[in-house]
């Protein structure tokens, strides 16, 4: 039978968890290494629900492996290029992706950060500049001088990439 | 570096916002430095990190192949890839000149200026695609003159070769495997040719013997690569050539910009 750990949500709540599905996180293995299973994990960063998707991810890893997503993406269609469920996985508001990967950076889950991260990749992936500011609500606080700078600097691009 | 925009984007760290852009691909990624200075550090910052990964797979591909290989089977994968191009670009020119008139072809003069261009290319090359395995009857090629359409052929062999799918031409360049009957095809075609002469004939059989070579280097690619695949270093070496020929000015233009910006 496999160990049981307990790990504390943002709000105070017990999540009870097998050992091994855990260990995907380097964050949790470390805390287990230094002081076992007893103690309970404590976990200030990330939400009940949060926590709860990201123990989903965790459990079908395990049985359905997910291979290295490729940099840079070949399609913005994630479909494409992943299983069907973990393209399902990560098809969420932008709101509950972003937590997912500051979740995923937190507990240090390699494999979800890339998947929530290719997520994002494909919103962005073939749109304009203003595009992706306006998919994004993002203003553009960048000065004039220095957009003059960034198009000088990238100029070399335009001649060496195709 | 906490921003003070509404975006829930840019509520993430670098970190996270750089681990995206590099899945983004590198010439819109540059772009994306203009959407604003977040995203723009999050760009060079993640494509400087994704310069040390290829680094590291390339050191590690030098190791592997180090490790795996006796010296000279190294070098001769080396070279096979350094020739590689150099094959394709030689048979452009081959056949390219091959259809023009009165082009002086200094290594087979014997062949004589008024011989028609046609088949100065037709012959070897015509004879080479039958024995790769290609079916002349479908293609409605009978007399082999169609420049459009031979040219059509060899795009498409080259595009093979270029995509590395050498193990149909490794299979079909075999001569044991080929059968009695694309043998006698390509009696056939070369007896559309009985006007040329001895010396004619045996110029452009000379250009078929560089077809052939060229074959046997499909060869010895394929029997290096068959040893390299498992290994594992393949895969690597493809994702590091995307990048190759851009990383150094990727480097130094990274250098620049990350040295005027605190992370």
């Amino acid at each position: 039978m496999s160990t049981m750990v307990k790990l504390i949500s943002q709000e105070g709540e017990i999540i009870e968890v097998d050992q091994e599905t855990v260990m995907l996180s380097v964050l949790i293995k470390s805390m287990i290494d230094d002081s076992g299973t007893e103690e309970d994990i404590p976990l200030p960063n990330v939400s009940k629900s949060i926590l709860e998707k990201v123990l989903e991810f965790c459990k079908h890893i395990k049985e359905h492996p997910l291979q290295e997503i490729e940099k840079p993406l070949k399609s913005a269609n994630l479909r494409d290029i992943i299983p069907e469920w973990y393209d399902d996985f990560v098809d969420v508001e932008q709101e509950t992706l972003f937590e997912v990967i500051l979740a995923a950076n937190y507990l240090d889950i390699k494999p979800l950060l890339e998947l929530a991260c290719a997520k994002v990749a494909t919103m962005v992936k073939g749109k304009s500049v203003l595009d992706v500011r306006k998919t994004f609500n993002i203003e553009n606080d960048l000065t004039p001088e220095e957009e003059a700078q960034i198009l000088e600097e990238n100029k070399w691009a335009e001649e060496a990439i195709q | 570096m906490e921003s003070d925009q509404d975006s829930l984007l840019l509520q993430l760290n670098i970190g996270c916002l750089s681990e995206i852009v590099t899945f983004v691909p590198l010439k819109q990624a540059l772009q994306l430095r203009l959407v604003s200075r977040k995203l723009n550090q999050a760009v060079c910052y993640g494509w400087r990190l994704r310069i040390y990964q290829i680094e590291a797979l390339m050191k590690h591909c030098n190791t592997k192949l180090k490790e795996g290989f006796e010296d000279k089977t190294v070098e001769d994968y080396k070279d096979m890839c350094e020739h590689q191009g150099c094959i394709i670009d030689d048979l452009n020119v081959y056949v390219e000149n091959g259809f023009k008139f009165n082009t002086p072809r200094p290594h087979y003069m014997n062949i004589g200026y008024l011989l028609k261009p046609s088949r100065f290319v037709t012959i070897p090359l015509i004879t080479s695609m039958i024995l790769l395995g290609w079916d002349p009857q479908t293609s409605n090629m009978s007399s082999f003159k169609n420049e459009k359409d031979i040219l059509k052929l060899w795009h498409k062999c080259r595009l093979n070769f270029r995509n590395k799918n050498v193990k149909k031409y490794h299979d079909a360049f075999k001569v044991s495997e080929v059968s009695m009957e694309r043998v006698s095809t390509c009696k056939r075609i070369l007896s559309l040719h009985q006007d040329l002469t001895f010396t004619q004939i045996k110029s452009l059989s000379s250009l078929a013997a560089n077809m052939f070579s060229w074959s046997n280097l499909v060869i010895k690619y394929f029997e290096i690569d068959q040893q390299i695949k498992p290994l594992g270093i393949r895969q690597i070496e493809d994702k590091i050539s995307e990048y190759e020929r851009t990383e150094k000015k990727m480097m130094q233009v990274f250098d620049r910009i990350l040295a005027h910006q605190n992370f």
